[in-house]
């Protein structure tokens, strides 16, 4: 990056600047509630076009559309003056079932998907990639929402998984769901869900060491080791696995993990999944003696302060994302699960099953710097500096954008429309010129591992993916194989689709002397049973309680639960404004009969 | 008829070379130089002489001293300057005998200088005709015979005043003057505040911060140790061989003043105040003394400046004799100057730089920078593949280069027919 | 150097040179391959080979030029060639002792092979291993009342 930035600005921006005082509290509260009415009012939407049917059914790109332009509005009236900087950190994705994350399309997308995707059709369980194309939820479907805002850089993001339920008439004549969610998804959402208040708990302890379960305690503290095992040990109860992306992580001004991948935070400090914890797993579980071989030689081609590790402690003060996604492992054959980019591009020789689309949201990669010829690119990519280092639509660069919730307009919608068409014009070009990263589609897949192990692997770990957004140090997905990304990307072709369940929320470790209380206390900024409670799942599995960690977790559960003498965790509450979304979802009925 | 003898610059002849060469000498003639030189027409005496009557005039008028008080000059001693020149010869004959040889060294010394000084003090004031900034220059009026008018004037004058204090020497020498006695004169009054006003008014010793000085009783028997009993000047180094002497230099060079600017001469009379008295209207006093510093050197100096809101917040808790003032800073290089302000000022010997119009670095918001001092790749977009590739290349041709230039010597080393000595050639 | 296309191209030089290199080139070859020995007339003929006064003192050969000589053989000389020779014979074992082992122990090189297997293949093992396991493994009956989350309601 061409910027000079002397050493004392170096300090403040890393260091100075994320210390936790009460202001730096506040926008982070006031994100966290922002987030948390963006995540009510999607979850309203949903509920009121699939469940109740209240209002007229939406499609995916407009609940997108209309969540971010909410997001936005709130945002408007909130530090409005104070700070310079504030926005959409996480653009609302709406992700069904295999689709892990990024499914935020556009308005004009609609079309394409549709004729490029002629021959797609439901496969077993598992139905994302078909309701990504026709764009309606259906009954069955996890879906999972996720957005998020940011104040000043201070961010706060939230993912929930919903389930859309067949419904019937009850006794006072309100429509209610049927009957529980059944089967292997309904696992890895009770799974996720335990992981998650869990993990929260467990990152409360870090500011109360003394209240630590003793079968957890390790040393009494919190570390990133403690965080995997407990995560890895509830996805094992539930036959699940924990899918690469998921991480726990500790977020910073403007550094909450929007680009991972694209930029090499310095001072990384979190847990990441990734496809070389599956491998080490399997590799553990075996009975031949593989001590030796489980150590793998990290690359020296990085800074090691941008490689994770799990040796760090969760110290007060700090502020984290959990980010948990679980895939069930049942009625499928033991394989590596791993994630499959879409894209969009036609012609070529894929499965019946494969998505073609693409991505709606870009992260601006400020390394780079192009003269572009265009002068549509050039004014598109200065509107995309200036909205600064998180992942944008080309929605939200439009005039017209926000759109009014509340009574939304066929001409906003059109007005829209006709920008996009002028910014995917200029966006081929900084696309091309590696200007702006495409924040990609990610679908779950699982390789059977009897494929990967028979596969000829004549370039060893040689071929590197540059396409691969990983974490440094992270490029070989199966060090211990030998396996490189290109060639687990060949593997693809076997492998078969498998849903996805994702919880995740921003937590602030308030230490006693930026909390009005004076009592140290986790604020859980998004996310929370209060807001967000779990959907009506069954699972066959449980715990065991006669394991060490899973005795511990009960333990933890308690905690959070006692009031008084156990872990102090606050969750932030969505703003009290009435947002009632009628208008839009209503009056264009006629509309919504067109498009369907 | 014609003289050969001319001034060019006045335009006039001489009939011989000594009244050309007295003439040379004139006031008048270097005034008309100055003319020449400034590309304007030579002036006759008689107007010369009414331009002189009038700068002087106005000079009287507007007298001031270092501090912007107009100078009240004694009726007595103005009255023995008009005196002086018409009993000048008598005088003469009548006494000075004894006190020639200090006025003969004092001449010596001063017999180099008058000219160019005078010369200095008459452009100022043909230029300028505002500017008076020694009150000395012009107390003896203008004849064109400045020279030796001068030189007479200046021993009359501290001939007159020798005189007069005569009488009184024995005693002021032998026994210590009280505090209620003029120091520069024989005066005796009744109790000091009469002293001190007519030292004032006659003297012009003018005794600074009234308002806080707590010892003034101490502080004029310093100044009789210094002057009376030392015979030491106040203000300059001039070391006087008696009580006469160093009056006539107080009174002749107008020194009969407390030197109060900068920080050692405060110090030296810090004894006699204490400014720690009046705390609770500390900040009314500093505006007053600011305005009074800045009104004497808003042209003059940079060391004195009024001190800005943060000076004075600072000053209120270390009140000394120097708390009004705030000094200004030159940085180590020598080239950049910070005044109090915070005005900085650069010297003109680096006016090159300052003038460049450089384009400011483009101010990238927060998050921008935030990314770019969090991101630690090690350049921008050079993902590994490519640096591995890279480092290929990079190999490859150094190989081939070693190559190349082996199979290159080995070659060359074989096209001579003779052998030549690397080394003889 | 005047190019290839030159006018004054030193045409014949480079011929010579050429020719004179590939005969320089066989000739080279012959020698590596040992054949070019001189034909001998006698068998203790020594022509073409490495020559050695103080050898040929210290055995005692080749002193046939009469009672005068100018050839000397310095006591140190003497030993040096005496402990050369003990050398010579102990590297002569110690082949013969090789070529013995090679010909006579063939069974047991076999096994040495086996057991260099590659980490890769190791992990490879492993895997195959830990599949089995869990296939067979995988009919585990929850007998517990499982996991019930949410309720009857749209949250």
């Amino acid at each position: 990056m061409a910027l000079a930035i002397s050493r004392e600005d170096t300090q403040v921006l890393l260091h100075g600047k994320n210390v936790l005082q009460e202001s730096t509290l506040d926008k982070y509260r006031s994100a966290g509630q922002i987030t948390q009415s963006g995540l009510k009012f999607v979850t309203k939407l949903i509920n009121d076009s699939y469940h109740t049917g209240n209002a007229r059914r939406l499609a995916i790109h407009e609940i997108c559309l209309l969540a971010d332009s909410f997001l936005v509005a709130c945002l408007e009236s909130s530090f409005k003056t104070k700070v310079a900087e504030r926005g959409i950190s996480h653009p609302t994705t709406i992700d069904v079932d295999e689709v892990a994350s990024g499914w935020c399309p556009e308005l004009d997308d609609v079309e394409q998907l549709r004729s490029a995707n002629k021959q797609i059709e439901e496969s077993g369980s598992v139905s994302g990639c078909r309701r990504c194309v026709d764009g309606y939820l259906a009954p069955g479907d996890v879906v999972k929402i996720s957005l998020g805002v940011h104040i000043d850089g201070y961010t706060a993001q939230v993912s929930h998984s919903m389930v859309i339920f067949p419904t019937d008439e009850g006794e006072d004549g309100k429509k209610k769901p049927t009957g529980p969610l059944l089967g292997a998804k309904a696992d890895a959402y009770a799974a996720v869900h335990i992981a998650m208040e869990t993990v929260i708990s467990l990152l409360a302890c870090a500011l109360t060491p003394e209240k630590m379960p003793r079968s957890l305690s390790s040393g009494g503290q919190v570390t990133g080791h403690l965080i995997r095992t407990v995560v890895d040990s509830i996805a094992a109860s539930y036959h699940c696995v924990v899918i690469p992306g998921s991480k726990v992580r500790r977020v910073r001004r403007f550094l909450a993990g929007q680009n991972e991948g694209i930029v090499a935070e310095r001072e990384y400090k979190g847990v990441a999944w990734y496809e070389s914890h599956q491998e080490l797993a399997l590799l553990q579980k075996s009975a031949e003696s593989t001590k030796d071989l489980v150590a793998v030689k990290s690359s020296n081609r990085h800074n090691s302060s941008a490689v994770p590790t799990d040796d760090f402690t969760v110290t007060p003060g700090e502020v984290y994302v959990v980010d948990l996604q679980m895939v069930p492992l049942d009625g499928i054959a033991p394989g590596l699960v791993t994630l499959e980019n879409a894209d969009n591009f036609s012609g070529k020789s894929h499965k019946a099953d494969q998505l073609v689309a693409r991505p709606g949201a870009y992260v601006r990669d400020f390394a780079h710097s192009h003269t572009l010829k265009l002068r549509a690119s050039r004014q598109l990519l200065s509107k995309i500096d200036k909205q600064g280092v998180y992942p944008i639509k080309l929605s939200h660069l439009s005039d017209t954008f926000p759109i009014d919730v509340t009574a939304a307009e066929t001409s906003q919608i059109e007005a829209i429309s006709k920008d996009l068409k002028l910014y995917r014009l200029g966006m081929s070009e900084i696309l091309n010129n590696f200007l702006a990263i495409p924040n990609p589609i990610r679908i779950a897949k699982c390789i059977p591992w009897e494929k990967i192990m028979s596969t000829a692997n004549p370039a060893g770990s040689h071929g590197m993916d540059a396409i691969e957004r990983t974490l440094p140090g992270q490029e070989l997905p199966l060090p211990r194989l030998g396996v490189s990304s290109l060639k687990l990307r060949s593997l693809l072709k076997y492998a078969v689709s498998v849903p996805v369940v994702r919880q995740s929320s921003t937590v602030v470790l308030c230490t006693g002397d930026v909390v009005s209380s004076g009592k140290s206390e986790l604020l859980r900024l998004s996310g929370g049973n209060k807001t967000c409670p779990p959907s009506w799942i069954h699972s066959n599995y449980q715990l065991n309680k006669e394991e060490d960690i899973v005795q511990g977790i009960f333990q933890l559960a308690e905690l959070s639960k006692d009031k008084r003498f156990g872990l102090s965790v606050r969750e932030t509450q969505p703003l009290k404004k009435e947002t009632v979304s009628t208008g839009f979802t209503s009056n264009t009925t006629t509309q919504d009969v067109e498009m369907a | 008829m014609t003289y050969v003898f001319t001034c060019n610059a006045c335009l006039i002849q001489f009939r011989s070379s000594d009244q050309q060469r007295y003439h040379m000498k004139t006031e008048w003639h270097r005034y008309n130089l100055k003319r020449k030189l400034a590309q304007l027409g030579p002036i006759p005496a008689d107007l010369f002489a009414e331009k002189v009557q009038l700068s002087e005039k106005e000079k009287e008028l507007n007298q001031v001293d270092e501090f912007g008080f107009p100078i009240l000059k004694s009726k007595d001693s103005q009255y023995n300057q008009k005196k002086s020149s018409s009993v000048k010869t008598k005088l003469k004959k009548k006494r000075g005998r004894q006190f020639d040889n200090v006025e003969v060294s004092r001449n010596h010394a001063r017999s180099v200088s008058p000219a160019v000084s005078v010369t200095s003090e008459m452009s100022k004031m043909s230029l300028n005709s505002t500017d008076f900034d020694d009150e000395r220059s012009y107390g003896n009026g203008f004849t064109t015979d400045s020279n030796s008018e001068y030189h007479s004037s200046d021993y009359e004058t501290s001939e007159i005043e020798a005189g007069e204090d005569e009488g009184t020497e024995d005693e002021g020498t032998e026994e210590r003057p009280s505090a209620t006695d003029c120091i520069f004169c024989t005066a005796e009054h009744k109790d000091i505040e009469r002293n001190v006003s007519h030292m004032f008014r006659s003297h012009g010793l003018y005794i600074p911060e009234p308002s806080f000085l707590i010892d003034l009783p101490g502080l004029l028997d310093d100044l009789i140790d210094l002057i009376v009993i030392a015979n030491r000047c106040l203000c300059c180094s001039f070391q006087g061989t008696s009580l006469e002497s160093i009056r006539a230099h107080i009174s002749s060079k107008s020194h009969a003043r407390l030197p109060y600017e900068t920080k050692e001469e405060r110090a030296k009379f810090s004894q006699f105040y204490d400014f720690s008295l009046a705390d609770n209207n500390i900040h009314d006093k500093e505006e007053e003394s600011d305005t009074r510093v800045t009104g004497d050197d808003a042209d003059a100096d940079v060391a004195a400046i009024t001190p800005d809101d943060t000076d004075t917040a600072h000053s209120s808790l270390t009140v000394d004799m120097n708390s009004n003032y705030a000094l200004a800073e030159v940085d180590d290089t020598g080239v950049e100057l910070t005044l109090p302000t915070g005005v900085r000022a650069g010297h003109r010997s680096m006016r090159r730089f300052y003038r460049q119009n450089l384009p400011l670095p483009p101010d990238a918001s927060d998050g921008n920078r935030t990314l770019a001092v969090g991101d630690r790749r090690f350049l921008g977009g050079v993902t590994d593949k490519t640096i591995r590739k890279n480092d290929k290349n990079v190999h490859q041709l150094e190989r081939q280069s070693i190559n190349r230039k082996i199979r290159t010597e080995t070659r060359r080393s074989n096209f001579q027919t003779h052998f030549r000595d690397e080394l003889l050639q | 150097m005047p190019s290839k296309n030159s006018i004054n191209r030193p045409k014949q030089q480079i011929n010579i040179n050429r020719r004179t290199q590939s005969l320089a080139k066989k000739r080279d070859a012959m020698e590596k391959a040992g054949l070019l020995q001189p034909a001998r007339s006698a068998e203790s003929s020594k022509s073409g080979l490495a020559r050695s006064v103080p050898i040929d003192l210290y055995k005692g050969e080749g002193l046939t030029a009469g009672p005068l000589t100018t050839k000397t053989l310095s006591k140190k000389r003497a030993k040096k060639i005496e402990r050369n020779l003990k050398y010579a014979e102990q590297r002569k074992l110690l082949v013969d002792v090789q070529k013995k082992s090679e010909d006579s122990m063939e069974l047991d090189q076999v096994k040495k092979i086996e057991p260099t297997k590659t980490p890769l293949e190791r992990v490879k093992a492993a895997f195959f291993k830990a599949m089995e396991d869990t296939t067979s493994s995988g009919l585990v009956l929850e007998n517990g009342s499982g996991t019930t989350l949410g309720g009857p309601f749209f949250p």
